[in-house]
Parts: C-alpha cells; sequence; structure tokens
C-alpha cells in the first residue's frame, strides 16, 4: 500500500508512505505516482517506508519534468496558492481531503489531485478515471455557477476509502443549488440543439452512485459512492 | 506545413502541438494534455479558424489527450455538426480506453466517428 500522507503545494513537494510494497511492482508504481504528482505541480517526494526508522530519501522529479517538457508534453502545473491537503486514517480507512479556493484558476488541481490520491490506492484505472471525471465536474460547476456566501469562501474535495468501496464528495460555500434537481439532458436533445454546456449531469450520473445533495445552511454538499472493482487500503 | 501564424497554442494542461495540412480540406490536429475548462476553449477557437479558412475535415489525434470535461465533449459534438454541415467530419483518433469510456457511456458511439 502507498499512502499520500501529505501534499504541500505550496512547498511543491509531497510525502509517500508505503507498506506491503516492494521490488519491481513499487518501482512502477511510484513511477506512475510521480507523473501524478508532477501534474500536480509537485517537484519533490519524500519516501517513508513504514515499520523502519527514518528510512527517507527524496526523489527529484525535476529531471523528469524537463524531459517531458522537452518533449513537448504539457505539464503546466496547476497553481499551488491556497490549496491545502489533509489525510487521516480509521482504522482500515484513509481519507483524504483537499481544500481550494473557490475561484476558477483551481478547477484543473481537482483532476489532478484525484488522479494522485486515487492511484496510491490502487483504484482500477477504469474507475479511477470515471470518479476523476465526476469529481472534476462537480467541483468544476460549483466553482463556475455557485454563488459563494462569503468572499473568502473555499470548495472541498474528498474521498473515504475502504477495501472495494470509494465515498467521494464536494462541499461548497455557496448558495443553495440542488443540481439533481435539474432534469439531465437527453443526449439526442444535447446533439440536436447543439449543445456546448449541459454535458455535465449526464456525466457525472452515468459515472458514480447514490448521487446526494443536501444544504446545511453553509454550503451544498453534493455526495456520491462508487463500488470498486479492487481496491484495498491495507 | 504549417503557415507561420498558426503556431502550436498552448495553455494550462492543454498544448495543440502539431497542426498539419496533408491534403486539401483536410487538417491533423494533434492535442496533449487535459481538456478542461481552458483547453476546450482553445479547441473551439481552432476549430472556427479551420472552418472560416475552409477546412472540411479534420483528424484530432489524441493519443496524447490525458482528460476530457464536459465542456470538452460539448466542444467536440457541436463541432463534429460543424464539420459534417461543411461537408467533412471531425475524426477522434488514438483516444485511450479510459477516455473512450466517456463516449460509450455517453451513447455518443454511434454519432461520433471514433477511430
Amino acid at each position: 500500500m502507498i499512502l499520500v500522507e501529505w501534499i504541500d503545494l505550496e512547498a511543491r513537494s509531497a510525502g509517500f508512505e508505503i507498506s506491503g510494497e516492494s521490488g519491481r511492482e513499487l518501482e512502477t508504481r511510484l513511477t506512475e505516482l510521480d507523473a501524478a504528482a508532477r501534474a500536480l505541480g509537485i517537484h519533490a517526494v519524500e519516501l517513508r517506508v513504514a515499520g523502519q526508522p527514518a528510512a527517507m530519501q527524496l526523489r527529484p522529479l525535476v529531471l523528469e519534468r524537463a524531459r517531458a517538457e522537452a518533449a513537448g508534453v504539457g505539464t503546466e502545473a496547476p497553481p499551488a496558492v491556497g490549496l491545502q491537503h489533509r489525510t487521516s486514517r480509521t482504522g482500515s480507512l484513509v481519507r483524504y481531503e483537499l481544500r481550494l479556493p473557490h475561484r476558477v484558476s483551481s478547477c484543473s488541481a481537482i483532476a489532478a489531485w484525484t488522479n494522485l490520491v486515487l492511484r496510491a490506492a490502487r483504484t482500477p484505472i477504469a474507475e479511477l478515471e470515471l470518479v476523476r471525471l465526476a469529481t472534476y465536474e462537480l467541483g468544476a460547476n460549483a466553482i463556475q455557477h455557485g454563488v459563494p456566501l462569503a468572499a473568502d469562501a473555499t470548495v472541498e474535495i474528498g474521498f473515504e476509502l475502504e477495501a472495494g468501496r470509494l465515498r467521494g464528495w464536494v462541499r461548497d460555500r455557496c448558495a443553495p443549488f440542488d443540481p439533481l434537481q435539474l432534469a439531465p439532458n437527453e443526449v439526442a436533445n444535447l446533439i440536436r440543439e447543439r449543445r456546448r454546456r449541459g454535458w455535465g449531469l449526464r456525466i457525472v450520473l452515468g459515472a458514480v452512485e447514490s448521487l446526494q445533495h443536501t444544504h446545511d445552511g453553509n454550503g451544498n454538499l453534493l455526495s456520491f459512492t462508487k463500488e470498486l472493482t479492487d481496491v484495498s487500503s491495507e | 506545413m504549417c503557415p507561420a501564424n498558426e503556431r502550436p497554442t498552448v495553455t494550462r494542461g492543454f498544448k495543440i502541438v502539431e497542426r498539419a495540412r496533408p491534403a486539401e480540406g483536410l487538417c491533423v490536429l494533434r492535442v496533449t494534455g487535459q481538456l478542461d475548462i481552458d483547453g476546450s476553449s482553445i479547441l473551439q477557437e481552432a476549430f472556427v479558424e479551420l472552418l472560416e479558412q475552409g477546412v472540411q475535415t479534420v483528424h484530432l489525434e489524441c493519443a496524447d489527450l490525458r482528460f476530457i470535461s464536459s465542456v470538452g465533449v460539448g466542444v467536440l459534438i457541436v463541432a463534429v455538426g460543424d464539420f459534417r454541415n461543411a461537408g467533412g467530419d471531425l475524426e477522434i483518433r488514438g483516444l485511450n480506453a479510459d477516455l473512450r469510456q466517456i463516449f460509450e457511456m455517453l451513447d455518443l458511439t454511434d454519432y461520433v466517428t471514433l477511430r
């Protein structure tokens, strides 16, 4: 298992804790996670092997980033200002949370952060992509269309992962808006009406399960679940 | 190959890395990165320019595309209609399986030309 212990986006670094993994498969996993971390603007990763005293090393990602840029692959990192990550564990349940400023420039970080934490959790790739897309759509919709209740409003993205199941949520600090009250657009209508917008809810409903909305007076909470074919937090 | 004024365009996470005109009325665009809100705007502008230049068919090479948002889907679907109205098509090529599943989930595989 690889746990994303911490992410410091201001310092462009992150910490991973490794347990129960070794050898070539671990190297492959770390290579994938390095790429995911780089997409989030992280330049260095600190590795800790659980149970071993002070076994730390920094993997510099700068060279990889330079190579990717030389190859013409877009690697511009999302802005780090104001993004806060938190990891917590309760038994076998791992909880990841990201808090972002309520502004359009935060949107690109949603997909990148989701990719990193779900890859660390060994989420099957097909399901990871659907969850990543749904989370991005819900977060971007809140940022683009939500009416903030305060000047310093934030958006929170979170996942709880336990064997075989993921629970995700997007929480904003906006006036009440329940997208589930909107009838999802039929695809045929979207095509006929040449709509660039209106695809998001249809995508979210197809990608995740048990989508629910509440508003507690402070903001909207959209939560969902996703049954995973093979995930383990151990 | 590319006219001097058609430089590759980049925005955070999305890039048009190649524009080629291998035949009359045909343009090949190779894209990379994430087709999110910003990237969709860039791609939409490129499609508008190509239609104004009389391009009828676009091959959109997506092997290095890593993410498509709902706005990206919308831009692509509208562009399919636009290029078909011009007598050609927009072919979306090289999508990886994870991105292709978005079109499958939306039942768009009968409408969009995916190669």
